[in-house]
């Protein structure tokens, strides 16, 4: 194997991230207090990151490293997703660390470590790797969702995210070493050839594996019935990291996902499909029935999470070898909801204060939008996209995602989604109207807007409209980013 | 730019230029939007100048706007749209001038939130695009719930949450619709489009045209609203505020039987035939179930929004009853409807900014007191029963022509309403005005002021205008209406040519080609 300056551009992203997750590392043993610097160092390092893939983007893409990972445009475009993310987080949590006295500099060598998991994963081209980048990814998570370590809840969430994570994995593994036996390899296209071969395809060991496979990336995208974790863990967490988990952590566990049943387990695609129907029924179902009476703003954020992780199956179980739309409007769709998410939760960290454990509940936010018509104006926009409203982006992704559900014959899929999209109107629209219907509390709630949570809120709100409305020109617009996808896909079809 | 362009985003330029007005300055705010609101109907009367009265799309632009994505951004006009474009123009800045004094706190926002609305209004009315018109209809539900969230009555909260969400199912049902019909398209003709005439050559089967048509027709008739789809309409109304109940009235309940002329019908012709029974008898039982329910009310706003069921109940009936006379007394009923039930809002406005209440016992013996208002009040009443010579009475009378020549029945059953029509507004007109002066609280009210009576000088003029000469109107409908009309006796005189027998073979063939697009 031959380690080219191109393999190197390739992976300048990961080197980057980690190698400035070991600075920050050693910088705060040796200097504790100057957390503040440190997450100026660390955005210093995610916008490095964004050139390194802006270069890896033009180099060659093919299986490197002896088929363990693939940089194609696939990756890149999920690594610049949770780039994005990731560097929305270390913009919003500053100042809520430093609100909640919990400002230590791991913080950021931890952020810095699962977004090179998360690299680790949506590169994967090998089901070692992608095991390496979930470990990789959640390990540091793990520790950032218990930072709040004397809070309850925090710890709560933190526990139940590693027992049930470990759990999961467990699955995952187990499915892992089916596919091995099997096939004799753990390589993406080893595993087509292998299974192609040996006609696997039909065959229940084979199967299972994929069942068991399946349920590891279900807990990890959230879906039913592994969303247990999810309203726990999203309400314990300090909220960047929730944010960060909504939109970068699920994300990359799409990418992985999408990319493995795409390429290795298309061909069982009869076999899969149905379970996948059902849980994306499921889990639109109850994430939106759920988030109906959640009065708790993390909480209702995490049950949506919940059906927008049903909206995506809903594309995964309209995927098709003759176009690659579905997965198209996986890929933006995920993209879409990782600036809407990152936006909501930026305002979830601005409203939190340290007083109140209870957390943020709907009451806190009466009035907002008449006392800070700016604040009030992006939180609007971010649950109309969520709620699929046009002209949002939001409304394009679901548009995506249902067209390819209808093209594929799943009509009636379809409209479940929109039945869904209707329903989840409700708590959404809930949110705007406390915002601006309510009268405002007797003592509001302080807004802590610094400008790292504007700047987060003013790219989300420009990102929510603009891909949703934008033609094509100097800035990417809606069709742009789909030119980007659906030529990253071909390259994976090609690859199959 | 074309000037069916200017027309629809000078409003959407004009809330932007209001956005960034100080938000005390409320005389300046409201000058601005009224002036900005007269400059479009201005514009529009350009509309009416440059239209031919011949069944063609109009004024056309079409344009890329995500060609990948088969959406364009087409927009035109023909004899069914001119003068709903124009009720739209017409009735803003009415609007804008009739709530100077009533609207008062958050000023800035509420003209932002109108001035938008008329964009998507306009926009939906022209759109020819299935995708631009999906977005423009679903662009006037954001204003028009914060208007009545805002500034409405106590339950606000709950009518605009219910308005929001009766109007959002339909819709997202038709949204699936339009995209099953554009794939099916593609799968025949190999194009992705989101064209209207393009989609308009598209062959179904007729189950799919069937479950098609159900998924417009419920899109639309909520947002008429036909019955039994209508309850978040008397709460919807009876919270909003003035102006937003004359919009609300005036304009947006019209998208829903636009809706049908447009699109349902024309794009699913065989469906709607089969449906026809059972829409006209739904519009049957709206026409009655709406007048009485109106004439029991205690409050007047809920009384006019319930003798909108009824009056939209009589357009749907013209609609479906297929002929010129009828489809023709249709579109101007929608337009007349407009005029007369946005004037008895304001009016309704001008009272309750008096004396806070709307209760009819609260009022009686006002012609005593407020001359000119009763007398306009009167005019207005007497255009919404339909009295000739007044607007109302020419669509009124197109329609039971129509429905007679269709069915004897429906024609009997409808004039029933025009009745109980006239019955509940005189009523009511009887109870509020004639009398002594009973309550003292109304001894003292002031009549119209200047600025009130300009409102409704306007309003007035139409109808009589429409009343006494409606050719100019007509003209300019009737070529379009013909070619509808024409059209959907074309299907249905094949259909009944062929016989039942015949259909089959045929309807074998398309499902066949339907089979293209379900997957393997």
């Amino acid at each position: 194997m031959m380690f080219t300056p191109e393999i190197a551009t390739q992976l300048m992203p990961l080197f980057l991230l980690v190698g400035g997750a070991l600075v920050l590392l050693a910088w705060s043993a040796a200097a504790p207090k100057t957390a503040r610097a440190q997450s100026v160092f660390a955005g210093i390092v995610q916008l490095l990151t964004f050139g390194a893939i802006a270069r890896a983007w033009h180099t060659p893409a093919g299986p490197i490293l002896g088929g363990m990972l693939i940089v194609d445009h696939f990756a890149l475009f999920f690594t610049a997703l949770c780039m994005i993310a990731s560097l929305g987080t270390t913009l919003v949590s500053d100042g809520y660390l430093r609100r909640f006295d919990i400002m230590r500099g791991e913080y950021y060598a931890l952020l810095l470590l699962s977004t090179a998991g998360m690299f680790v994963l949506v590169t994967a081209y090998d089901l070692m790797s992608v095991f390496l980048g979930i470990e990789l990814m959640s390990l540091a998570l793990y520790v950032m969702i218990g930072f709040r370590r004397r809070d309850f809840l925090a710890n709560e969430a933190a526990m139940k995210y590693f027992l049930l994570g470990a759990f999961a994995i467990a699955f995952f593994l187990y499915g892992m070493s089916l596919v091995y036996g099997l096939c004799g390899t753990l390589n993406f296209k080893g595993i087509v050839l292998s299974a192609m071969d040996h006609e696997y395809y039909r065959q229940t060991p084979f199967l299972f594996a994929i069942a068991l496979i399946l349920v590891g990336f279900v807990f990890k995208v959230s879906a039913v019935p592994f969303h247990m974790w999810v309203p726990d863990v999203y309400q314990g967490a300090p909220s960047p990291v929730t944010g960060f988990m909504a939109g970068a952590v699920k994300a990359a566990s799409f990418a992985a996902f999408l990319r493995l049943f795409y390429m290795s387990f298309f061909p069982a695609r009869s076999d899969w499909v149905g379970i996948v129907v059902v849980l994306a029924v499921a889990t639109m179902t109850l994430g939106n029935v759920v988030a109906l009476v959640q009065r708790n703003l993390k909480r209702m954020l995490a049950y949506s999470s919940i059906a927008h992780a049903g909206y995506i199956l809903v594309g995964m179980a309209a995927l098709s070898v003759e176009n690659t739309r579905a997965a198209s409007g996986i890929m933006f769709y995920v993209l879409v909801y990782a600036f809407m998410t990152m936006g909501a939760f930026a305002l979830v960290c601005a409203l939190e204060n340290r007083g109140d454990s209870r957390g943020l509940e709907l009451e806190d936010i009466a009035g907002l939008g008449l006392r800070r018509p700016m604040i009030g104006v992006a939180m609007a926009v971010f649950m109309f996209a969520m709620a699929g409203i046009p002209p949002t982006a939001g409304f394009f992704g679901k548009y995506y995602i249902f067209n390819a559900a209808i093209e594929r014959g799943l009509t009636w899929l379809a409209v479940v989604g929109v039945l869904n999209s209707a329903l989840s109107l409700y708590y959404y629209l809930r949110v705007v109207v406390y915002m601006y219907f309510r009268p405002a509390a007797p003592n509001p709630t302080t807004v802590f807007d610094d400008w790292g949570v504007r700047t987060v809120l003013i790219i989300s709100v420009l990102a929510v409209i603009w891909l949703g409305l934008g033609p094509s020109g100097a800035v990417p617009g809606i069709e742009t980013v789909l030119s980007w996808t659906s030529d990253s896909l071909d390259h994976i079809v090609s690859l199959r | 730019m074309d000037i069916l362009s200017r027309i629809t985003f000078l409003p959407l330029i004009a809330a932007v230029l209001v956005a960034f007005m100080p938000a005390h300055s409320h005389r300046t705010i409201k000058w601005f939007t009224f002036l900005a609101t007269m400059t479009v109907f201005l514009l529009s009367m350009g509309l009416v100048r440059q239209f031919d009265a011949i069944p063609a799309m109009q004024m056309t632009v079409h344009k890329a706007w995500l060609p990948s994505l088969g959406i364009s951004y087409h927009m035109g006009i023909d004899g069914i749209s001119l003068f709903l474009v124009m009720l739209v123009t017409f009735l803003t800045p009415i609007t804008v001038l009739g709530c100077f004094n009533s609207i008062d706190v958050r000023v800035k926002e509420f003209f932002i939130c109108l001035l938008l609305l008329e964009t998507a209004m306009i926009g939906a009315f022209v759109a020819l695009d299935l995708f631009l018109f999906y977005m423009f209809w679903e662009a006037m539900l954001i204003p028009m719930y914060f208007m009545i969230g805002m500034w409405g009555g106590e339950r606000r909260v709950y009518a605009t949450v219910k308005f929001f969400i009766y109007t959002m199912i339909g819709s997202l049902l038709m949204l699936i619709a339009i995209l099953y019909v554009v794939h099916v398209h593609k799968a025949q003709t190999g194009t992705l489009s989101f064209d209207l005439p393009v989609l308009l050559e598209t062959v179904m089967s007729g189950p799919q045209q069937w479950l098609l048509f159900l998924a417009f027709a419920l899109a639309f008739a909520i947002k008429v609203p036909m019955f039994p789809f209508h309850t978040w309409l008397p709460d919807a109304h009876v919270e909003a505020p003035t102006p937003g109940s004359v919009i609300l009235a005036g304009v947006l309940l019209k998208m829903g039987t636009y809706g049908f002329i447009r699109f349902a019908m024309p794009m699913f012709p065989e469906a709607a035939l089969r449906a026809l029974p059972l829409i006209a008898t739904i519009a049957i039982i709206g026409i009655i179930y709406g007048a009485l329910v109106a004439m029991v009310q205690k409050d007047v706003k809920k009384l006019v929004a319930y003798s909108s069921v009824s009056h939209l109940g009589f357009v749907m009936l013209g609609l479906f009853a297929l002929n010129t006379q009828a489809v023709e007394g249709a579109i101007l009923g929608m337009i007349n409807h407009g005029i007369s039930t946005g004037a008895l809002f304001l009016l309704v406005g001008v009272i309750y900014e008096r004396r806070h209440t709307r209760l009819i016992s609260e009022y009686g013996g006002l012609t005593k007191v407020m001359p000119v208002y009763a007398t306009i009040f009167l005019i207005v009443t007497l255009s919404s029963i339909g009295l000739p010579p007044l607007n109302g009475f020419v669509h009124e009378f197109l329609i039971l022509v129509g429905a007679f020549q269709a069915n004897v029945w429906w024609g009997v059953l409808a004039a029933t309403g025009v009745v109980l029509g006239a019955i509940y507004m005189l009523w009511m007109f009887q109870r509020v005005f004639f009398g002594e002066v009973t309550n003292e609280k109304n001894a003292k009210l002031k009549d119209l002021n200047l600025r009130e009576i300009l409102v409704f000088i306007p309003l007035i003029v139409m109808i009589f205008w429409m009343g006494v000469y409606s050719k100019p109107f007509v003209a300019r409908i009737e070529p379009s209406v013909a070619q509808f009309v024409g059209q959907m006796n074309d299907v249905r005189n094949r259909a009944e040519a062929r016989g039942s027998g015949a259909i089959a073979p045929q309807s074998a063939s398309l499902g066949d080609k339907s089979e293209t697009v379900a997957p393997r």
